[in-house]
């Protein structure tokens, strides 16, 4: 027997369900679309691209971009510096922020204020791109990973959202721990930590999304090709300076390279969004607020 | 992309709101370091505050008695070797001098972003600066912190190839000198070819499709209205001249990118008026400026001619001669579609980046009102970079610096510092060492195989400070091939046509008139710029041309020309006292 439950919606209903579907689709269908451009396009020649688009016939298709992608050794370097910065810098950003942020959350913490106005004032002014280098220069830090990874690592952002977390922590949870005699790291350790799993969720992703997504940093800081990341490694492939007009051996390579960046552009950003859209699925459970539910009797 | 640096140096400051505005910050926070820094760290590093040190020569003799260490600054191609020292050219050096050099290797693509952070650090600062590239503005701004010194009492007492270059040709010297009289910078200079056959006199060369032409059974057409004619054969012919060559992809009889410098179709309207055509037209830096045969500097966008002009491309345009994306593609979209084969004339250095050299060929200037062709300016020096290396203050003996960097001007070093060398262990080198007719030493290019030249050029080359002269050729070195056939087009199609005297050479601004000249050249190149593009599409009126210069004008026309005037006039007679 077929015991489907049956809804009945009123013609009210329907229009509104119809125009919520519509435009989710529609919704849809402007993240879709571009997407499928990109996979398709990384397969095709350039040329035949530019002259008449994409194509799903699959005789056509080549996968010399991905030859080319896969042979060029700057890129695994890349790719391998990459995943090494964005997981360390995750760690150490995560960690500092949320260390941080715990002080600042609790009532019974003298100096708070003076604290938090000196985080504010680092989100409105900074020192500027040079006294920053200069700064990271005289500390000895240009040409290693600790220049891209310490400097950025302690976001105030990212703390106030961590302390507004744990300042929606009932009360009670630091109570029961007290009378059981738990001390400041116990509890923040063992009873606060484990209720924080979404908000700890959401700071990875965008601390990893944002090492993993930046060159900047790395340009100005690294010199040395063994060590750039990914994204600065794309960079120099599909960015191309403006050719000196009269330089001869500039002419030729400027035209030379446009042509390789044209074939390179699109695999090159599969390849480097691709660990990001493996990432997001795993983290989406975390994003779900329901883990407080047990935590205290009402 | 999220850019962390200027998240944390707040949105007010906005690095990432733009480059330009970007820049302007950058530099603005860098007259201040440079202050600070300079002043503060002068316990620290030695600052040299420019004065002359002479040595003695005996002491500068190569190879050194000692082995001696300096300090550089150079920039590599990416994906090529990161250690200069590796490269064949410095390990020879090395030898010949016994001067080691600690080098900063930063790649291409990175340098104009780091090179300002590096100049604005004493400690991170080198002796020298061997792919400066800086521009004028630049080079006068480290100048006035006293982060680079004058070089020109090195190069008479030091630096004999230099000096001998300077000798020969004292327009460079002059090309070098700012208004008070000092050189900042070692130039980069490469001639190939010089006054009116140099291979820059024409950058926006026009192409015409020689295999249509044949197959249509056409000539090249000597005026404009023969080339209006071609064209409509070529739009009226579509499917024949798809069908004849398999052409995927519509028939476009011409195609360009409007304003976009050499891939411009400005070299067109040469002929109409007096002749002063569109030049001095590129994308960024277009300054829209003619010099007259009575020495006189005119701006070719406001003259009749140019006027005139316009009005027949709209009339193309009107008659689907010209590929409608002409004012919007990009540089891949041209050329893909150049790949295709789907253009009957295209504009470009080189058409062979464009489409092929095999079915193509140079389409002379056209006959309109009369018949000339304006060269670009400054082209009649040839390929000149006037901020290509910088010795710093924190150079202790810069005497020492300047004659290790003379090497780089030796006739035998120039030009492999310039396209590559001879003799390495891996699979193609871009020289042979061969022998000239007087049994010298001499560089000949070598086969290349299969391999592509510009990758064996970016991984031998080594750029920097040099000077390849006219005469070298066929006695040191023989010419690149890529350069030869260009060169020869423009011998035999262009050069004829030169009917004027002059070019705007490359003058020197003083810091003060950079500034007011780039000012004043803003709203100039981009009112000149717009309007171009919608008169070519759209039309004008009489009443639109008077409003358009009256609008230049406004912008300080006048103004621009006479600052273009009190240069050339200076030029002028810096060279009469050159030649006394």
């Amino acid at each position: 027997m077929n015991k489907k439950k049956i809804t009945r919606y009123s013609g009210q209903d329907k229009a509104l369900l119809t125009i919520g579907y519509i435009l989710l689709g529609l919704f849809v269908i402007a993240i879709i679309v571009p997407m499928v451009y990109i996979i398709v396009a990384s397969f095709m020649d350039p040329i035949t691209l530019q002259n008449k688009g994409i194509t799903f016939d699959f005789s056509k298709w080549t996968a010399t971009a991905y030859e080319r992608v896969m042979t060029n050794g700057q890129i695994w370097i890349g790719f391998k510096n990459a995943v090494i910065y964005s997981v360390v810098f995750t760690v150490v950003s995560v960690v500092v922020t949320l260390l941080a942020a715990y002080p600042l959350s609790r009532a019974d913490f003298r100096g708070k204020g003076f604290f938090n106005v000196i985080f504010i004032i680092t989100m409105f002014f900074g020192g500027g791109l040079i006294p920053t280098y200069l700064i990271v220069s005289n500390l000895g830090l240009v040409d290693s990973m600790w220049a891209v990874i310490l400097p950025g690592a302690f976001s105030v952002w990212n703390m106030t959202i961590a302390r507004t977390y744990y300042r929606g922590i009932p009360q009670e949870l630091r109570e029961a721990a007290d009378v059981d005699g738990a001390s400041e790291l116990t509890f923040f350790f063992k009873i606060l930590l484990p209720v924080c799993t979404p908000v700890i969720a959401v700071l990875v992703l965008w601390q990893f999304v944002a090492m993993w997504n930046s060159y900047f940093d790395a340009m100005i800081y690294l010199n040395d090709s063994a060590k750039q990341p990914l994204q600065l490694v794309l960079r120099s492939i599909l960015i191309q300076n403006q050719p000196e007009s009269g330089m001869i051996a500039d002419m030729q390579s400027t035209a030379a390279r446009a042509q390789l960046a044209e074939l390179l552009k699109y695999a090159t950003i599969i390849i480097s969004s691709l660990p990001l859209l493996v990432m997001y699925p795993f983290f989406q459970k975390y994003f779900d607020s329901g883990i407080m539910a047990g935590a205290v009797k009402g | 992309m999220r850019n962390r640096l200027s998240d944390r140096l707040g949105n007010g400051f906005g690095y990432k709101s733009g480059r330009r505005y970007g820049k302007r910050t950058a530099a603005l926070a860098l007259t201040m370091c440079m202050a600070v820094s300079l002043a503060g760290c002068g316990g620290k590093v030695k600052i040299n505050d420019g004065t002359f040190r002479p040595v003695d020569e005996a002491e500068l003799e190569f190879p050194l008695k000692e082995k001696t260490t300096l300090t550089g600054m150079i920039s590599y191609p990416a994906n090529t070797e990161s250690e200069p020292n590796n490269r064949t050219i410095f390990k020879r050096l090395q030898e010949q001098t016994n001067v080691e050099i600690d080098w900063t290797a930063i790649q291409s693509d990175q340098w104009p972003d780091k090179i300002s952070l590096n100049m604005s650090d004493p400690n991170k600062l080198t002796d020298f600066i061997f792919s400066a590239d800086f521009t004028d503005s630049n080079l006068l701004k480290y100048a006035d912190y006293g982060a680079i010194i004058p070089v020109e009492e090195y190069i008479d007492a030091y630096m004999p190839n230099l000096k001998a270059a300077f000798d020969k040709y004292p327009e460079y010297r002059t090309m070098c000198t700012d208004v008070n009289g000092h050189i900042w910078a070692l130039p980069w200079i490469e001639q190939l070819g010089s006054g009116k056959t140099a291979i820059q006199s024409v950058g926006n060369m026009s192409f015409i499709n020689k295999k249509w032409l044949d197959f249509l059974d056409l000539e090249i057409p000597e005026t404009v209205d023969e080339f209006e004619e071609v064209l409509i054969a070529f739009r009226d012919n579509a499917s024949e001249l798809q069908k004849k060559f398999g052409i995927e992809g519509s028939i476009i009889p011409m195609s360009c990118m409007v304003n976009s410098g050499n891939e411009d179709m400005g070299i067109l309207i040469n002929g109409f008026g007096e002749g002063y055509g569109d030049v001095d037209k590129d994308k960024n830096n277009g300054r829209h400026i003619v010099v007259t045969d009575d020495q006189e500097v005119i701006c070719c966008a406001t003259q009749e001619g140019y006027k005139e002009g316009i009005e027949w491309l709209h009339k193309l345009y009107e008659e689907d001669l010209i590929d409608p994306e002409a004012f919007t593609q990009e540089w891949s979209t041209y050329v893909s579609k150049g790949k295709s084969g789907r253009y009957g004339v295209c504009f470009s250095w080189d058409v062979g980046n464009i489409d092929n050299l095999k079915d193509w060929v140079p389409l002379p200037v056209l006959t309109a009102d009369t018949r000339n062709l304006t060269p670009e300016n400054g082209s009649f020096t040839s390929g000149f970079n006037r901020g290509r290396c910088v010795v710093t203050s924190v150079a202790e003996n810069p005497a020492l610096v300047c004659a290790w960097l003379d090497q780089m001007y030796a006739p035998l070093q120039s030009p492999q510092n310039n396209w590559g060398t001879y003799g390495e262990d891996d699979d193609f080198d871009i020289f042979e060492m061969g022998k000239n007719a007087d049994g010298e030493d001499m560089l000949k290019h070598a086969p290349l195989g299969d391999a592509s030249p510009v990758e064996v050029r970016e991984a031998e080359a080594v750029g920097g400070p040099l000077a390849i002269l006219d005469e070298y050729y066929d006695v040191y070195v023989t010419c690149p091939d890529d350069a030869q056939y260009r060169l020869d087009w423009i011998k035999e199609y262009y050069t004829p046509d030169m009917n004027k005297e002059y070019v705007y050479p490359n003058i020197f601004m003083s810091r003060e008139d950079t500034e007011k000249f780039s000012n004043l050249q803003a709203d100039i190149h981009k009112e000149i710029k717009a309007k171009k593009a919608d008169w070519i599409m759209n039309g004008f009126t009489d009443k639109d041309w008077e409003k358009y210069l009256d609008k230049l004008e406004a912008y300080g026309l006048s103004e621009y020309l006479e600052l273009f005037q009190k240069y050339l006039d200076s030029y002028n007679a810096s060279m009469a006292g050159n030649n006394k």
